[in-house]
């Protein structure tokens, strides 16, 4: 059960991450803020439902395995959308920057694992 | 509507306010603040009632329950904002550092809850995490 916990922790971690990198595609497309284009988006929508599904995992792995096991695997996945702003969407950051998001990271998974 | 490129308040509901937010860093620190104060607030109410098929009802009677989905669904709001103009590899380690800690330091403060030495390690990290890429 444990197992089953931990494959729908990790199902969670995948919904979570990537509704981010599609909610920064969606809103980066956006010419003006619009919070109607926003809602009605399909695109943005979809990230939306995306988040739902991460949801419904993570709920389900909570009752099959500890707390402390879920959410660090839960937590850590802005490491999605921070790897997506880096391949996709071509952001450039200094070694500096990326440092400090490791250690920020690192703060996180510590935080939530204990 | 062509050439305007005027910040459309009509179409966001009076949120002209938003206008001074386009592009700022202080859009996602706002954004984990206003989070981390609702998952604070839910959690709040989440230990107070017996969890049950009234869970519902308990949420949708509850004026704590009520703030606590505003906030974050302010905060959501401006996270999306922050997502418009900047970079998403450094809007999310804010947001998302902001939105994990301040629930826990608040639950230390109000709940009385414990903390254990590598969550001060944990909180620290973030903290200094989320000052350095501020500039």
């Amino acid at each position: 059960m444990v197992v089953l916990g931990i494959l729908l922790a990790i199902v969670a971690f995948i919904c979570f991450g990537s509704a981010i990198a599609v909610q920064k595609f969606s809103m980066g497309s956006m010419k003006k803020f619009n919070i109607i284009k926003m809602v009605t988006n399909k695109i943005w929508l979809s990230s939306i439902a995306v988040s739902l599904v991460g949801v419904v995992s993570y709920l389900i792995s909570l009752s099959s395995a500890p707390l402390t096991t879920v959410q660090p695997i839960v937590s850590a996945s802005i490491v999605v959308p921070i790897i997506a702003g880096f391949i996709f969407f071509k952001e450039k950051m200094e070694v500096r920057q990326w440092l400090v998001v490791a250690v920020l990271i690192a703060g996180i998974i510590l935080v939530s694992a204990f | 509507m062509a050439g305007s490129s005027r910040f459309n308040s009509r179409n966001n509901f009076g949120l002209s306010f938003l206008e001074k937010f386009q592009g700022s860093i202080l859009t996602p620190i706002i954004a984990g603040l206003l989070m981390g104060v609702g998952a604070f607030l839910l959690k709040v109410v989440m230990g107070s009632v017996i969890i049950d098929i009234n869970i519902i009802l308990s949420l949708i009677l509850s004026p704590t329950a009520w703030l606590g989905f505003i906030t974050s669904g302010l905060g959501f709001l401006l996270f999306q904002l922050s997502l418009y103009k900047g970079k998403v590899s450094v809007i999310t380690p804010i947001t998302g550092g902001l939105a994990t800690v301040i629930p826990i330091i608040l639950a230390i403060a109000f709940l009385s809850e414990l903390l254990s030495t590598l969550k001060i390690v944990g909180i620290i990290l973030i903290v200094i995490g989320i000052i350095a890429l501020r500039d």
